[in-house]
């Protein structure tokens, strides 16, 4: 038994544990946790199999991007709110047993008996290494002859991206608005409801020779700028009318 | 208590290992930035470039405290406030010490009122207690320098005779301290 | 199987690994005395002769601490998140080549632990892998506030993980390959700038690729100004408030492994790595990531932090539309120059 054939038993065998931990845990963090294994596990038998592009964007992609994006889901979801993983009725459960062992049962015959194997491509180990490793082979190809098909994908995750920001826009045009408005203002208050409906806040009017009005009779400003102000003296100096 | 030490006998190879947990443990004391009033003032420009109790000795000042070692509460302790620096003591994580700061910390100061805690020692084990309202950073660093003697000599007595005779020991010189405050009303 | 080859590569990664371990714990202390000597104090003086012994202190201090769990927090993955940010950290400077090679008793080493044709992206992809260590850790804290510091922080580093990878795409153009030993080989040809004959070092032709990075690998790695999710007046510490003792010490250091080894990507991908006026060699490296750590600690120094929202709109409307536009430019340069255009 070769040194790599060895290294892939181990790989898979972790990998298809995880999987199945992935089923099995109890806990949704634990499940997402296992499928960070197996997928990680996946990356390196890539890695075996000489597709070393593959197996970085299965790491970038997979585990840094999607399961990254399920963990915060089922982090910021309240437990109670999760669908039920574990329930079922034992005549589901005995039906997906069923199931599941016709699938493996299939999928073993056709590896077993090696009847379903697909043409070789031109891609032979010695045309990818005369371009200079897979990476340059695989950006040959898809920027060659499969263009379209990347510009399509990236419209698509546009559509996507965009459909996004849209959902997480608030609803009213108010309080968009107010959102607009205030976004920018670090410590500063908003200008107040009063703002926000297009009036003005009245500043108080002095008494002549009064510098500030009495304790019970400030209304209290909320101001965007310091030009707020000047209509009120500053403490100390006199008041010029 | 930690995670290896204590586990051995008493040899010459843990005698070392003690000694350099001595060291270690005198020399980066974390403090737990717990400033509660006009004290914390006081703290802070001890943390500051004239007398950087922050850096100079090791000393870091962390928010959280479970990284802390040391609690200096700074400042009047109310009654709203005496549930909190009881939790945030128990927070910690051994082994820790505790410096009393300033007159309101020690006795509750000037304010004998209905809403303040005449003294944190009320609510948790102090160490040090440093007086003056505020203390001046120089006595607050004799504070903290003293805290350092009470930690080599609590190791110490960990190391000849057990645990169980330092933590008396440090019962003994808390009540000590606690005494020397005199009479409070 | 050549035992030989494969011995002596084994023991320069097992140098490598140490010396970078050693490296981070007088990292903490480099970053303490600059810091000192920038605000005007001194800095750990009485701990050792210099106070060369604090991060000794600290870390056997932090040893002998009592080992909290928090009550509700799960156990399992609160023991693994800091295992986890800790061990990915130094695994990047496994593609860093310290030099070319040498013959050591009549054996061939080569001074880098591994050549990969696709190293660039190996090293994205394990930043994109030391999220988790932050999400794990702040989930496992049942500490609400630890979460979404969590969360935040997380989000921050897959952000600008997209600008930090966009913005060496400009110098995968230029060189034509990933492996950081053929970009270290494309650095050394000689550049004729106007009659003046420089070495091809990105930094010249890549300038706003270099500062995008530099930008995005702050970030990545949570260091100020972009350390909102631990700073401590917001959220206490963020994901690591419940961590105690040993284990968050593995956070920590693994922040500071986490610049040291940025540190020497950028030297590398930028600077021309173990490339120099006279004699190349590991010394020029090893001085081009020390200036890129005093950087770093020099911006913590100076810079008050971005506001959490500031932070993002940095990430998504200003730094990805520029390392976007400086992919656009240079293949259009590299057309011009290869006459396609």
């Amino acid at each position: 038994m070769s040194a790599e054939v060895l290294v892939f038993d181990i790989l898979g065998a972790i990998a298809v544990l995880a999987a199945a931990g992935v089923v099995l845990a109890r806990n949704p963090v634990h499940s997402a946790l296992a499928l960070v294994v197996s997928f990680v596990n996946v990356a390196a038998i890539y890695v075996i199999l000489r597709a070393e592009f593959l197996a970085a964007a299965q790491i970038i992609v997979y585990t840094g991007a999607i399961l990254v994006l399920v963990l915060f889901v089922i982090m910021l979801v309240d437990p109670d709110n999760l669908p039920e993983f574990h329930g079922g009725r034992p005549v589901q459960r005995l039906l997906a047993l069923i199931l599941g062992l016709a699938l493996l049962g299939e999928v073993m015959a056709a590896i077993l008996t090696r009847t379903i194997v697909g043409q070789p491509g031109p891609w032979s180990p010695q045309a990818v290494a005369a371009v200079g490793g897979n990476t340059q082979a695989l950006g040959r190809v898809l920027y060659s002859g499969y263009v379209l098909p990347i510009q399509v994908t990236a419209v698509l995750l546009l559509a996507a991206t965009i459909g996004a920001l849209v959902l997480a826009r608030p609803d009213t045009p108010r309080v968009r608005a107010l959102v607009r408005d205030t976004a920018t203002i670090s410590l500063a208050h908003p200008r107040g409801s009063e703002m926000a409906n297009g009036v003005e806040p009245a500043l108080p009017a002095l008494a002549a020779g009064q510098l500030k009005l009495e304790a019970g009779e400030r209304t209290l400003v909320m101001a965007k700028s310091g030009d707020d102000f000047l209509d009120q003296p500053v403490w100390g100096e006199r008041h010029q009318s | 208590m930690g995670v290896i030490e204590n586990r051995f006998e008493h040899n010459i190879l843990t005698t070392t290992v003690d000694a350099v947990f001595n060291w270690a443990r005198r020399s980066s004391l974390w403090w737990l930035q717990f400033g509660l009033a006009c004290c914390a003032i006081e703290m802070i420009s001890a943390a500051m470039p004239r007398f950087d109790m922050a850096e100079r000795f090791g000393m870091l000042y962390r928010a959280s405290p479970r990284q802390a070692d040391l609690m200096i509460v700074a400042g009047t302790v109310t009654k709203k406030m005496a549930p909190v620096v009881r939790q945030l003591y128990d927070q910690m994580a051994d082994p820790k010490w505790v410096i009393s700061m300033g007159s309101c910390a020690n006795v509750g100061g000037p304010f004998d009122t209905y809403a303040v805690v005449q003294g944190v020692d009320q609510v948790i084990p102090v160490d040090v207690y440093v007086p003056g309202c505020p203390p001046l950073p120089e006595a607050l660093y004799y504070g903290v320098l003293e805290l350092q003697n009470r930690v080599i000599k609590y190791d110490t007595i960990a190391k000849k005779q057990g645990v169980e005779a330092a933590e008396a020991d440090r019962v003994r010189a808390r009540e000590e301290a606690q005494a020397a405050l005199g009479v409070r009303r | 199987m050549n035992w030989a080859a494969f011995l002596s590569n084994y023991i320069f990664a097992f140098i490598v690994l140490n010396v970078m371990l050693g490296l981070m714990a007088y990292m903490t202390y480099f970053e303490r005395k600059v810091l000192a000597a920038m605000q005007d104090r001194v800095g750990p003086k009485r701990t050792g002769p210099f106070g060369l012994l604090q991060p000794i202190a600290d870390g056997i201090k932090l040893l002998a601490k009592e080992d909290i769990v928090p009550k509700n927090a799960d156990r399992l993955v609160f023991l693994v998140a800091p295992l986890l940010s800790f061990v990915l950290a130094p695994l990047s400077a496994a593609v860093i080549p310290f030099g070319g090679t040498v013959t050591v008793f009549g054996q061939e080493v080569n001074l880098y632990v591994a050549d990969i044709n696709v190293a660039v992206l190996y090293v994205l992809a394990l930043g994109g892998m030391g999220v988790y260590g932050i999400i794990l850790g702040g989930y496992a804290s049942a500490n609400r506030y630890s979460l979404l510091g969590a969360l935040r922080s997380a989000a921050q580093v897959i952000s600008y993980e997209i600008v930090l990878g966009l913005s060496l795409v400009g110098v995968f153009i230029l060189s034509g390959t990933l492996s950081l030993v053929q970009i270290l080989e494309a650095q050394q040809q000689p550049l004729s700038f106007g009659g003046v004959q420089v070495p091809n070092w990105y930094i010249l032709s890549q300038p706003l690729g270099f500062v995008l990075f530099l930008i995005a690998a702050v970030a990545e790695t949570n260091r100020a100004p972009f350390d909102l999710p631990e700073a401590e007046s917001e959220l206490i510490g963020g994901f690591h408030t419940e961590y105690s003792g040993f284990r968050f010490s593995f956070f920590f250091l693994a922040e500071y492994i986490n610049m040291i080894a940025v540190s020497l990507l950028a030297a590398t991908l930028f600077l021309g790595g173990t490339d120099g006026p006279i004699a190349d060699g590991v010394w020029w490296l090893a001085a081009k990531a020390a200036l890129f750590l005093f950087f770093y600690i020099w911006l913590r120094t100076t810079l008050p932090r971005f506001r959490y929202d500031q932070l993002m709109g940095l990430a998504w409307k200003v730094l990805l539309p520029l390392a976007l536009i400086n992919i656009a430019l240079t293949g259009l340069i590299r057309l011009w120059g290869l006459g396609l255009l």
